[in-house]
């Protein structure tokens, strides 16, 4: 099973690195990594094409979605690995996912766990303001997820509007075309908590991008029903 | 019940108006909500601060079962998460005309459920990612 592994970075440099060799270290090996600069103003895609191993784009700063697209229209192998550019995998998220994805081949996906973990350059002031939890749990996010090409080609790309939940449009749409997946046992990921994640500013455009992507759901499962 | 005010239950509850019908989440849960028929008016009115009585009033229709509509709204509301009793404000004053009363319908969902629970933090620095500072999203 040849997994394509997708990154899109937006001003990363610190954590790429460390999040590039988390993927790049598993056993077995990728067949490839593809980084997306998504404009990054900061040396994201220097640190990143400097390793080697790691097919780098670059872009104008368009959004996740629109980075992961570009990436997956790159991407030659048969299932597709997502990795947030700050993130961690965990040793043997590919070995776990790849050996389940083939034991069953109806399923289009498997998810895993995953943990937060405040980032080690986190201020303490700032640490001690956040309710960080500690416990894995059910990891509904693309960093957790061995998607097969064909269903991302069945279901959809990402969408390119929802820029404060481009996962979460993706998956509904993947729903309502008839999404098969498995959340597996195994901790995959590490969630960094840092300074930058999204921000009080975005939380109101991520909420109207969640409400508009209620009703599209509710829209269509009311068409399936009629 | 009906002449208690309430008000969404916290930063987690969210909702729109989209003309056929208003959507509204409760993120604490990962629950989703279409309010249908008369539904969408009384969760505005109840939001905003009017009385289950004085929304009642508002309606045209047989009081009675119009007010028993109305507190088994306020009651799975309640149950949900979605309103809070707004302990120490007085209903709101403004006159209300709610036209005719049409039985108010709730239907849930719970398919984003696993991906709207999974936020790891409640409470972010102001900087976040993605950010487009120079260029606004259109």
């Amino acid at each position: 099973m040849r997994v394509s592994v997708l990154i899109a970075c937006w001003n990363a440099q610190a954590y790429i690195g460390e999040a590039i060799r988390s993927a790049l270290d598993q056993d077995p090996a990728p067949a490839e990594l593809i980084v997306v600069d998504d404009g990054s103003t900061d040396a994201s895609a220097d640190v990143a094409g400097a390793i080697g191993g790691v097919t780098l784009l670059r872009q104008a700063n368009q959004g996740v979605g629109a980075a992961l697209n570009a990436a997956a229209a790159q991407a030659s192998g048969d299932v597709l690995a997502f990795l947030d550019a700050d993130d961690l995998w965990c040793p043997g998220k590919l070995a776990a996912q790849t050996a389940a994805l083939a034991a069953e081949p109806e399923l289009d996906a498997v998810f895993g766990h995953m943990a937060p973990f405040a980032s080690p350059d986190l201020p303490e002031q700032e640490r001690a303001g956040l309710r960080i939890g500690t416990a894995a749990e059910p990891g509904f996010v693309k960093g957790t997820m061995l998607l097969r090409r064909a269903a991302f080609e069945r279901l959809g790309s990402f969408n390119e509007t929802r820029l404060f939940a481009d996962f979460i449009a993706w998956y509904a749409q993947a729903c309502i075309a008839g999404f098969h997946w498995r959340m597996l046992d195994h901790l995959v990921l590490l969630r960094r908590i840092h300074g930058a994640n999204m921000g009080r500013r975005e939380r109101p455009r991520q909420r109207e991008d969640y409400l508009g992507i209620m009703k599209a759901l509710i829209d269509a499962k009311r068409g399936a029903r009629s | 019940m009906l002449d208690r005010v309430f008000r969404p239950a916290g930063p987690g509850i969210i909702f729109k108006d989209f003309g056929d019908e208003m959507v509204v989440a409760n993120l604490d849960t990962g629950l989703f909500y279409s309010l249908g028929g008369s539904a969408p008016v009384l969760w505005e009115k109840l939001s905003a601060g009017h009385s289950g009585r004085q929304i009642a009033a508002a309606f045209s229709g047989d009081a009675a079962s119009i007010e028993a509509a109305i507190g088994a709204l306020i009651a799975q509301f309640q149950a949900d998460g979605l309103l809070e009793p707004a302990e120490g404000l007085e209903a709101a004053a403004a006159a209300l005309a709610c036209g005719t009363f049409e039985a108010p319908s709730v239907e849930r969902f719970d398919d984003l459920q696993g991906l709207l629970l999974v936020d790891p933090i409640h409470d972010v620095a102001e900087a976040g990612w993605p950010v487009m500072p120079d260029a606004p999203a259109s």
